[in-house]
């Protein structure tokens, strides 16, 4: 098989996971383009590259998913490679394809293997042939709501309807009886269309508060396969992640050895190559099944990163020049344990509802096994366009408490002010006595959340809450003026940001 | 000497104010020292607790105060924002009226409801799409809708009156 060497790459993404691959980009001496919508003109991606170009409107569907126009700058800039980050164009077979049919490699999968894997009912078809157990329900899409209430009748409520065309919690509901039904169906097809341009629904028996955990492989283009240990993402919230670990607490040995041997197998099957990761669910007898496979780059790839000490990106690139894995499952170290919590802008109190607006500071804490990737700086505007992910802050440690004391101190020291966010929420996690002890599921938001909410303040914490924010009251009023220093960035002045 | 009430996630707490050195909390002194280092840090009683702070008016007496990874929701009430929202009060008492707004900007996906139906508490109301996900906004009121302002497949921007509620008792 023939390989290229990969010297210019246009990253078909924004935010974090731009400015992460550039940042691999940079290390590897490849120069990387950046593509922005109007909205992010300024944001830190756009400068980060080497260069960048406008690409349309603030509208996913007129930038980020123009599938055409990304393709267009890529050949102006004679790019070599197209990487897609994850959502967007990441798992958009078409896109793949139109990529390698103008001469660039994509950086990720072929197109008939996001076509494969990518089409959940498809996967769920191949699993039953590689002998993984899968959960009860259809493997092919629902056609009407008569059709719909009859498989549930079978499979018994609650069932879970899911968008064929992709994941991230988009298009997912759950429906607990018949009535639930015809709006349940009708809400999960606009928004699968909308996320992914695809309205297919199937229907999975729901497990109730079974542990999510999925397995990263990489696959070269010559029958190599991976695994680089598990992931446990059962900290959820809307059917989409907040936490995750690696190791996770739940798998001993033999189960770890029967999970990852069951993910090498059905990877082996479909003929993928490139990064993935398989996702299964574990019910409450550690039984545990295959849900999807996710054919990119995940949002928490990093907590795999942290044990195994290599870079998944620069890896992804390697296998895309047609190279061979580097190293043998037996060379992979598993080394202490890693946590990632999404910082996002939402706000917890009330059902998690994304917030807007302008961040007038933001000053990440570092140190030794810390990690922060993010794609803002003080004076980003988060828009209501693009999804509200700000930041992941990633810890690591010799032992599963050392990561997680080093994450909650590192929460502590998190300052991202003018914007409404989970940062509070997340330490309040990491320190609940039910994570403290590895004993959790994907209920545990819903099932300890006024613990987790109703989290004591301390004493001088409202104190100084108190005082500051009388400071800043009678300074609007033009009653006092503090920092004499004539310092212009007082806090505590009149200094209202929209 | 000026009195204030002032509210962090719903609990009151009186406030008794000297100067920018010395306030009293629920009748406690507690003596103040800024840093004039620009980061809005101070010390309360020689100790350091907030290095770093950051204060966002809303409206006239609501305010997000941020201090490291605390959110905070404040309410500042003085004779002048008491004597408001008294008169606020009784004129919202004469009709009995909620609006329900925009929380954040985004596409009305669909109306769930019609003018004059009656709707009770946890009643969706409106399909809000907002970073690619559909947010249902639920009624908190038992009442019957008298207006609807907006149309399905419309954007509106945060804040954005969308329904009117008349409140039934």
């Amino acid at each position: 098989m023939e390989t290229k060497s990969i010297k210019k790459i246009l990253i078909a993404n924004r935010g974090e996971i731009a400015i992460r691959i550039i940042k691999t980009c940079k290390e590897l001496g490849i120069a990387a383009v950046a593509v922005y919508s109007d909205v992010d003109h300024y944001s830190p991606h756009t400068r980060y590259a080497d260069e960048s170009y406008n690409i349309g409107a603030a509208p996913a569907k007129l930038s980020y998913l123009n599938a055409e126009k990304i393709i267009e700058i890529a050949l102006q800039t004679k790019t070599d490679a197209i990487h897609p980050g994850y959502g967007f164009l990441s798992e958009n077979a078409d896109f793949a394809q139109l990529v390698e049919e103008n001469g660039l490699i994509f950086i990720g999968p072929k197109a008939q293997s996001i076509k494969l894997m990518g089409d959940k009912t498809a996967a769920r078809d191949l699993a039953i042939k590689a002998g993984i157990p899968i959960v009860p329900g259809t493997t092919k899409p629902v056609k009407s709501v008569a059709e719909a209430q009859q498989i549930a009748d079978e499979l018994g409520f609650p069932v879970l309807l899911k968008a064929a065309g992709g994941g991230g919690g988009k298009g997912m509901r759950i429906i607990s009886s018949p009535n639930e039904m015809e709006n349940g169906l009708q809400t999960a097809k606009s928004e699968a269309l909308s996320a992914f341009k695809d309205n297919r629904v199937y229907i999975e028996k729901y497990i109730t508060n079974p542990r999510h955990i999925e397995v990263q492989i990489l696959a070269d283009q010559y029958g190599n396969v991976i695994h680089l240990g598990e992931r446990e993402c059962s900290i959820q919230r809307r059917h989409q992640k907040i936490i995750e670990e690696s190791p996770s607490t739940y798998l001993d040995g033999s189960i770890r050895e029967q999970l990852t041997q069951a993910a090498i197998s059905l990877v082996k099957m479909s003929g993928y190559t490139n990064a993935g990761t398989l996702e299964f669910i574990f019910d409450q007898n550690k039984k545990f099944y295959f849900l999807e496979m996710n054919t990119r780059l995940q949002v928490e790839h990093p907590v795999t990163e942290m044990r195994v000490g290599f870079d998944l990106v620069a890896e992804q690139i390697r296998i895309a020049e047609g190279k061979k894995l580097s190293f043998t499952q037996e060379d992979i170290n598993f080394i202490g344990n890693s946590i990632e919590c999404r910082i996002y802008a939402e706000d917890p109190s009330n059902n998690f509802f994304p917030s807007t607006g302008k961040i007038a500071e933001l000053k990440v804490p570092s140190g030794f096994g810390i990690r922060d990737d993010r794609g803002v700086e003080t004076g980003s505007i988060v828009t209501a366009y693009y999804d509200p992910l700000i930041s992941k802050l990633i810890s690591w440690g010799r032992t599963r408490e050392e990561a997680r004391k080093r994450l909650s101190a590192a929460l502590s020291d998190y300052i991202l002010y003018g914007i409404i966010n989970n940062i509070d929420f997340c330490h309040s996690i990491i320190n609940h006595p039910q994570f403290v002890k590895g004993e959790y599921d994907t209920g545990f938001i819903h099932k300890y959340f006024e613990d987790i909410y109703k989290n004591d303040i301390p004493e001088n914490i409202i104190q100084s809450a108190i005082i500051g924010s009388i400071a800043t009251y009678l300074s609007q009023q033009k009653k006092i003026r503090i920092n004499t220093a004539g310092d212009s960035h007082s806090r505590w002045k009149n200094k209202q940001v929209d | 000497m000026e009195n204030y009430t002032v509210s962090i996630n719903g609990k009151k707490f009186l406030v008794e104010y000297f100067d920018q050195n010395t306030i009293l909390i629920n009748g406690k002194q507690l003596s103040i020292t800024f840093d004039d280092n620009g980061y809005g840090g101070f010390k309360i009683n020689g100790k350091t607790f907030c290095h770093n702070g950051f204060c966002k008016f809303t409206n006239d007496s609501f305010a997000n105060v941020w201090i490291n990874r605390f959110i905070l929701d404040v309410e500042i009430e003085d004779y002048k924002t008491n004597l408001l929202k008294s008169l606020k009060k009784n004129s919202a008492s004469a009709d009995k009226k909620i609006i329900i707004s925009a929380p954040m900007p985004g596409l009305v996906k669909k109306i769930e409801v019609e003018e004059n139906q009656i709707v009770k508490i946890e009643t969706g109301l409106i399909i809000l799409e907002a970073m690619k996900m559909e947010n249902e906004i639920k009624s908190k009121v038992n009442g019957i809708v008298k207006e609807i302002k907006v149309k399905n497949n419309s954007s509106v921007e945060k804040g954005a009156e969308m329904i009117i509620i008349e409140i039934n008792q």
